[in-house]
Parts: structure tokens; sequence; C-alpha cells
């Protein structure tokens, strides 16, 4: 019995000891830089492993920086959107994530007027967002969100956040990651939820240039991003799931809580726009476009008031049609591209300046899209793609081919949707 | 509330046991009516509205086993005859009530309406005591005067949503005990090292080889053709899967039970070792096993009706052991299987016999495991499919007939394959489903259920579960020491650290 009992002691405070240690290194080192408590050059200052944790540590982050200016989207908005830009109103978070929905978007909106004096809310929209079938629809962990679908507060998220910060082994294993990996270039977003521009920029060259991502990222998206059908339909409803209702979510939650709302339509490259085209959704994508007009228009009438704005930017432009550098060259950087999906910071600071400063918006960046104007924006597009076309048949070869790959592996192993 | 959940295993695991031993010392009854308390808590975690259920169950079965207990014995036979079929007339409605409507609906191309009811947690387990006992009542072998130590026989909570499914011979007579309610180091010890086994299994095991059967499933629902590659490592990865799922939950349940001092059954005795499908139920769910042969095996006649009739009552028998799985025809085609196999198993011995073979050397045990590890897996596909569109996809694919597809780097062995005459194309999309690295896990995880001891040849001088016997000598042994007690704290806070990840029990839905 007596070693019964040292058995227990001995397994109670080692079992008590080691959490306490994981726990408070979670908490002092912070790897997901949400509890801020203090930073020290060479030990934590630098945090790589935000990146993989973002889903988690975002939604923490607007909760500790109370911001009054917010962006949502995919990954084009976390590189695209400098929430140091003098339009916003401070403090301003960048609250995009790589690869969302609609749907985890209307769930984040949703959370931050629960948890933040939000009073301007900027979202970049596309069309992968609306598509129900893909794989990775929803993809937050909602257990760390305010409140629930329904809106009711949950009052244990807090709980949950603790536990998933602090109590978890890849927080942990991240804790260690972040002790070992200090040097600047490690650093892969600013303190407010942008993805740093220049990090991935030399990466790019470091790996062969911008033609060759351009080149490999036109290949691979569309197999990825819009529809993994078999069938290759394109479904704002399915599985349970009505994406046109989580963007109509939003709309309601804006008005009822005085929230200005600035939708946009990212500036893709035109090549990316090509390939769109080229797997046959160029006409889903003008769909998108009309449906989110009547939506905002609807939305606006119903409120009496212009609370919210639809921009877009997806045309092809001096900016969306930025020449790409040859094959080979590893030195020259392009300045509105980071790759043909994601457009850097400084293109998104025109966009800001349009959008939240009223700066004049000339035709050569996009419209602020309203029921009056859109079937001559997009004749306009249409009429701009015949003549890019004409001058860049390079392009054209290469999406060709992409789609004719894309369409056959999907026919032989897309998913059936119902 | 799960036992791989941080609310149980931080609050009220730890409140429960220090209020059951505080009050231990008081008075024992005292102690019995907190444990029923904590477990009818721990029950309503999921769905309070269900705990009137289980309380109605409990008063009506309680009653008729008084009842039963009190009458002559040839003035018996009607009330267990009303008690069974309530019993199964809750378990029908709950749980069964679509699925004949959705059978209905099929076979006539009519469209009843679906009434979309919510399976209550563990009612197939609590069922099935309480139907064990109302016929141990009838046989004499067992009777309870007291509500209060029925309701705990019930509800004990480490045992009432997915077994081991007790008699109430084996555990009342434990809390009746004189050390009952007193807090013993050795059995706390026993227990909380068990429990830590067990949650690592599920956690760090079970839950890990999950994330390469699920999409080969999910992908053979979808209608994608799986390949030979695809369909064997999705296979092999849930019978890995369920087998590290069922042995943790069940290592959690005996250890739990045995921090208040209570050894249950055993229910798990590594059946993957098992040297032919008899052999496998004597492993696999193993009360479930001897429920199935005291109270519906035995009542159909057995094997004393002649061979023939012997078969007919083990198909039956095990579909429906398949149907008490989930109400779906894939689990009845599961059982079907397995009666089968069980039927060929029996005949096999009986040819054996008539030869005087009487078993061969290392070699034939081997492959008898292997033959038999293989059956079992082709069954799991149907049990796991949601459809049987999905389980022929899967056993299309194992087979070779959906194409064998294996990644540009190996192309030298698709070329030496090929020469074989089987047809291997050459693809990226070969890791669609699987990653190669599942490899890893596979091959380690058939090495641990092969080679390592159960949990309880390693704690086997501490009467680690009723009826447990083992001849092993030597390898790993337990003994409560500071070696033994640092793996286990590792292995717990290992566990714990994953438990941010959230999983459920796969047995928990049947």
């Amino acid at each position: 019995m007596k070693e019964s009992i040292a058995y227990n002691k001995w397994l109670i405070i080692l079992v008590i000891g080691l959490l306490v240690f994981v726990v408070l290194l979670n908490f002092i080192v912070d790897p997901l830089d949400i509890y801020r408590i203090g930073e020290k050059k060479g030990f934590n200052k630098i945090k790589p492993e935000v990146a993989s944790y973002s889903r988690l540590s975002k939604p923490i982050q607007t909760e500790l920086l109370q911001p009054k200016s917010i962006a949502f989207g995919s990954s084009r908005v976390e590189y695209g959107m400098n929430m140091s830009h003098s339009a916003w109103q401070k403090p301003a978070l960048n609250n995009a994530l790589s690869g969302t929905s609609i749907y985890d978007i209307s769930r984040l909106f949703q959370h931050a007027i629960a948890t933040a004096p939000i009073e301007t809310a900027v979202i970049g929209v596309d069309l992968f967002m609306f598509n129900v079938y893909r794989e990775k629809y929803k993809t937050i962990n909602e257990k760390v969100l305010a409140t629930s679908h329904d809106g009711v507060r949950s009052p244990l998220h807090k709980s949950q956040q603790l536990l998933l910060t602090l109590f978890s082994k890849d927080i942990f294993l991240a804790s260690l990651t972040t002790l070992r990996k200090q040097k600047q270039k490690e650093q892969r977003y600013t303190k407010y939820g942008q993805l740093i521009n220049s990090r991935t920029v030399n990466k790019i060259l470091d790996k062969g240039g911008f033609n060759r991502i351009f080149r490999n990222m036109t290949k691979k998206l569309p197999a990825v991003l819009w529809t993994e059908c078999r069938d290759g339909r394109f479904s704002y409803q399915g599985k349970g799931e009505n994406s046109l209702e989580a963007f109509r979510n939003i709309l309601t939650m804006a008005r009822d809580n005085n929230v200005q709302l600035k939708f946009f339509i990212s500036p893709t490259h035109a090549w990316l726009l090509e390939a769109m085209d080229a797997i046959g959704l160029w006409q889903e994508f003008e769909k998108m476009k009309r449906t989110l007009v009547k939506e905002v228009a609807l939305a606006n009438e119903q409120a009496g008031k212009d609370f919210v704005e639809l921009w877009d930017f997806s045309g092809y432009t001096s900016y969306t049609t930025e020449k790409v550098p040859v094959v080979g060259d590893n030195k020259t950087i392009m300045k509105w591209y980071i790759d043909p999906s994601h457009y850097s910071d400084d293109l998104g600071d025109i966009m800001l300046g349009v959008m939240l400063s009223n700066h004049n918006v000339s035709d050569d960046l996009g419209s602020m899209l309203r029921s009056d104007n859109i079937e001559n924006h997009l004749s306009v597009i249409r009429t701009l793609r015949r003549q890019y076309r004409q001058v860049n048949t390079e392009v054209l070869t290469l999406t060709k081919k992409m789609a004719v790959d894309v369409l056959l592996a999907r026919k032989k192993s897309g998913i059936v949707c119902d | 509330m799960l036992f791989n959940s941080h609310i149980f295993i931080f609050l009220f695991l730890p409140v429960c046991l220090a209020g059951f031993f505080y009050l231990g010392r008081i008075n024992r009854e005292l102690s019995l009516f907190w444990l029923v308390l904590c477990s009818l808590f721990f029950y309503a975690w999921w769905n309070p509205i269900y705990v009137v259920l289980i309380i109605i169950s409990m008063i009506v079965n309680y009653q008729i086993g008084q009842k039963i207990s009190q009458r002559a014995k040839n003035k018996r036979k009607w009330l267990l005859t009303i008690g069974v079929i309530l019993d199964l007339g809750v378990i029908a409605y709950y749980k069964y009530t679509d699925f004949l409507i959705g059978t209905v609906n099929t076979v006539s191309d009519s469209s009843f309406h679906l009434h979309a009811i919510i399976l209550p947690l563990g009612i197939s387990f609590f069922t099935f005591q309480q139907i064990a006992y109302l016929v141990d009542a009838y046989r004499d072998e067992t009777h309870e005067y007291s509500f209060l130590h029925y309701a705990l026989f019930v509800t004990f909570f480490p045992q009432l949503i997915a077994g081991p499914i007790v008699h109430h011979k084996e555990i009342l007579p434990q809390f009746m005990s004189k050390a009952s309610g007193r807090f013993n180091a050795q059995d706390f010890s026993v227990g909380i090292t068990i429990f830590s086994i067990g949650l690592f299994k599920k956690i760090i095991l079970a839950d890990g080889i999950a994330e390469f059967s699920t999409p080969v499933f999910q992908a053979a629902e979808s209608g994608l053709a799986i390949t030979f590659l695809e369909a064997w490592g999705g296979s092999l990865a849930y019978t890995l899967q369920l087998y590290f799922d069922f042995s943790g939950y069940s290592d959690m349940a005996i250890g739990l039970a045995r921090m208040f001092g209570i050894v249950l059954p055993l229910n798990f005795d590594s059946p993957y070792k098992s040297k032919n499908i008899i052999e496998f139920w004597r492993r696999w769910h193993m009360t479930l096993s001897r429920f199935l042969r005291d109270y519906l095996y035995f009542s159909l006649g057995g094997n004393k009706l002649g061979q023939v009739k012997r078969y007919r009552n083990l198909l039956i028998t095990m579909m429906l052991g398949g149907l008490w799985h989930g109400a779906g025809w894939t689990f009845v085609l599961w059982g079907f299987l397995h009666g089968m196999y069980l039927v060929v198993n029996h005949a096999w011995h009986k040819v054996l016999s008539q030869v005087g073979w009487s078993g061969g050397g290392r070699l034939t045990s081997t492959l008898a495991v292997l033959l038999t590890f293989l059956a079992v897996m082709v069954a799991w596909v149907f049990f796991r499919a949601e459809s049987l569109d999905g389980a022929l996809n899967i056993i299309h694919g194992l087979v070779g007939l959906n194409g064998v597809v294996i990644l540009p780097e190996y192309s030298p062995v698709a070329k030496q394959i090929s020469q074989w005459g089987i047809p291997v194309s050459v693809d990226e999309a070969a890791e669609r489903l699987l990653p190669f690295s599942s490899v890893y896990w596979l091959v380690s995880l058939l090495m641990i259920v092969w080679c390592l001891p159960s949990t309880q040849e390693v704690m086997r001088q501490f009467t680690p579960a009723l009826n447990f016997s083992t001849s092993k000598r030597g390898g790993l042994l337990w003994s409560p020491n500071h070696r033994w007690a640092t793996v286990t704290a590792l292995l717990l806070v290992y566990a714990v650290l994953h438990l941010t990840r959230v999983s459920e029990f796969l047995y928990f839905q049947f």
C-alpha cells in the first residue's frame, strides 16, 4: 500500500507540474500573439507560427485589439489590405483567412460585432467563397466565437479559447518553434493581421521568380479553387448550406449594428481570369456579380440608407494586366502582384483610398456596382478581355491546356454533387 | 460528457471521487446515492430530457424484477415477457422507427414521413443490461430489494453509455462489500494507470489513424472509384481505428470503475491476435458476445438441435447483433458476414476433428491470425460504410477492380508489377486520399496490435478485470513505482494536451 501511495503522489505531482509548465510556457511565449503580456527581442518577439493558427488567433485578436475597422476575406485580403493605411479608423484589424468561405466570414463578422466596437468593415469577396461544395466550406472552430450561429451568446467561448491556446500540445510545439526561430525573416504577419508582402516576394524570387509562380498557380489553382464537382457545376446551395444566405446574414448584421460595409471583388491578375474562363466559369462569375448587386440594392432599400457598397476591381485594367516577367527572370519584382491570385498592398492602398477616402476612381481601376451600371460594366470587361487576348496568345495557350487537364481529372475523380 | 474531455477529467471526476470517498466515511448508502446522482448528471450533460427516460426505464424494470423475484417460478414467465417486450419496445421506437419507415419507403416506393428521432445515448447498453437483470431474476440468479442499488447498477457512469454490459451479480456485491466507499490507494493507482493508457489509445492512436480512414470512406460514398492502395489503406486504417477506439474506451471504463474500487468485467482482449473467428468473438466486445450467447443464441436452442439449426441460430444471432450496432442494412450485412464466418469456422473445426488434425506449428498460427484479421477487416468495410454502394466501392478497390495507381517516383515498381499482368498506372493523384505517411502509421499500429501485450497483461498482478486470466510470463509488468508513475504521467499529459482536438467515441452511436 505504501508503494501505491508514493506512486499516486509522484504521478499527481508530475501531471500537475507538466501541465503547469506547458500552460505557462504557452502563455509567456505567446506564439499566436494573442496575450501580448511582453515581448523580448531574441526570445519571443518574432512569431513565426501565427500563420499556422490564424483561424484560432484572429478571432481572439479581435477581442484583444477592439478594432473600429476590420477587413475580412481570403488570403488576397490578408496580403493586400494594409491596416496602417491612413483611411482606416484605428484600431484596424485584418481578419482575413486563407481559403475562407462566405460562411466563415459571416461567423467572424458576427463575432466581431459582438465583441468589438466595429464601425467599418471591408470585405473582399471572390467566386470560390460561395461554392458550398468546396471541401473546406466551414473551416473555423466555432467554439472560440462569442456567439452561436443563431446569435445567442456562448458563455463558454472564453474558456474554450484558453483551453485551445494554453492546454494544447500543438501550441506547445508552436512555442518551442517560436523560441527557436527568432530571425526577422521568420515574421509572417504584422501586429494587425496583414501578411507581410516582402517576405513572400523574396521567397518567390528565391524559387525562380514571378514567371514561375504565375505559371504554377495558373495551372494548379483552378483545380482546387472553384469547384470540386464531377459535373463541373458551381452551387450556392447544397449539403444543407446556402452561401447566399450567409451573405444576406452579413448585410442584416451590419444594418442592425450600424456598420458601414464595403464589399469588393478582388483584382486577380488577368492570367487567373483567363483560367476561370477556360474552365467554363466566366458566366458563373458574371452571375455572382449580378446577384450581389441585387442583394446589396435590396438591403440598402430595406434599410432606407446606403450602408453597403459593392466594388468590382476584377476587370482587365492596367493593374490586372501588369506584365509578368519572362521565364528565368528571378530579379524583377512586380509592382501590383505577388502571384496571379494575390495583389500587393500597393494596389490594396489605391483600392482603400477609393473605397474609404472617396478618392476619385478611374475606370481603369474598377467601379462601384449598382443596378443601373452592372450590365454596361460587364460588357466593358468583355471588350477589354478580347483586346487582351489579341496580344497575349501565350497566356491563352497555357490556360487552355490547363483547362483540358483540370476538366479531365475532375470528370475522373471529382466528387458527385447532389 | 465524454471521458476524453477537460470537463470530465479535471472537474467531474475529481469532484465525484472526492464526494464518494468523503460520504463513504460517513455512510455507505450516502456515498452510493452520491454516485447515482453524479452518474445521472453525467448522463444529463448530453441531453437532460433523456434522464427522464432512463429513470422511467429503471423504475419499470426494477418493479418487474421485484415482482418476478416474489412470484413462484411457474408464475413468472409472463412478467418476464412483459418486461422484455417493454424494453425492446423502447429500443425499437428510438432506434429502429426511422429504419423501418425508410425500408418500407424503399420497398414499396412510398414516402412515409421520417421522424428524425434522436437516439438516447447508451440506450442499447442500459436496455440490454436491464433485460439481463430480468432474466437473471427469473432464473433466481439475482434479486435486488433496494431501488438505490438497482439505479447504481444501471447508471454507474464508467459503464453507462458504452459498456461493458455487466451482470447485477458482478457489480452489486462489490458495492456492498465492507471496503466500498473507502479510498484504496492501490485501486486508485491501478485505475488511473489503466485510464491513462486508455485515454492515450483513444486520443493519440485511434484519432490519429482516423485521419487516414475517414477521407477514403467519405470519397467512396461520394462515388469516387477507390483504387487498390486507397482501399487497402483506408480499410486497414479503419480496422485499427475501431480497435484502438474500443480498446481505449474499454480501458478507460475499467480504469474509472477501479478508482471507485470496482472491478469491471473484461470487454476487450487483444482480438486481432485471434486465430479464428470463434476466438475473435470471445475477445471482441466480450460482454456483448456473452449477452448474445446467453440470452439469444441459447434461447434459440444454441447447438442442441443439430448442426443445421445451430448454423441457423448463429446466423440469426449475428444478424441481430449487427442490427443492435446500428439501424441500417449495412450493419445487418456485417452481422450476416460474421454469422457466415462462424458457420464456416464451426464446419471447418468439425472437418478437422473428423480427420484427427490437432493444430499446426507457428507458421500455421501466424497464417490463421492473418486470415482472421483479413476476414474481420473486410467485414468492417460494411460496418463503416454508410451505404451498400459505398461498401462495394471499397471492396472493388480491395480486389483491384478500380485499378492500381502509384506515385511517379515508384514507376520502376509499376513496371515490375505490370510484368505480372496487373495493370498499374502512375499518377501524382495516387496520394489524393492517403498520404504516403499513412504507411508508417499502419505498420506501427499493426506492430502494437500484434507484438505488444494488452493493458490487462501488463497489469496482470493487480486483478485488472473480472474474468481475466493469462498464461503470460515475463515482458512488461506494471508495479507501483516511480518509473511507471513517470510513464503514466507522460501518457496522461500527452493525451490531455491532445484533447483540444475534439473527437467522439465510435461506440457511442450504437
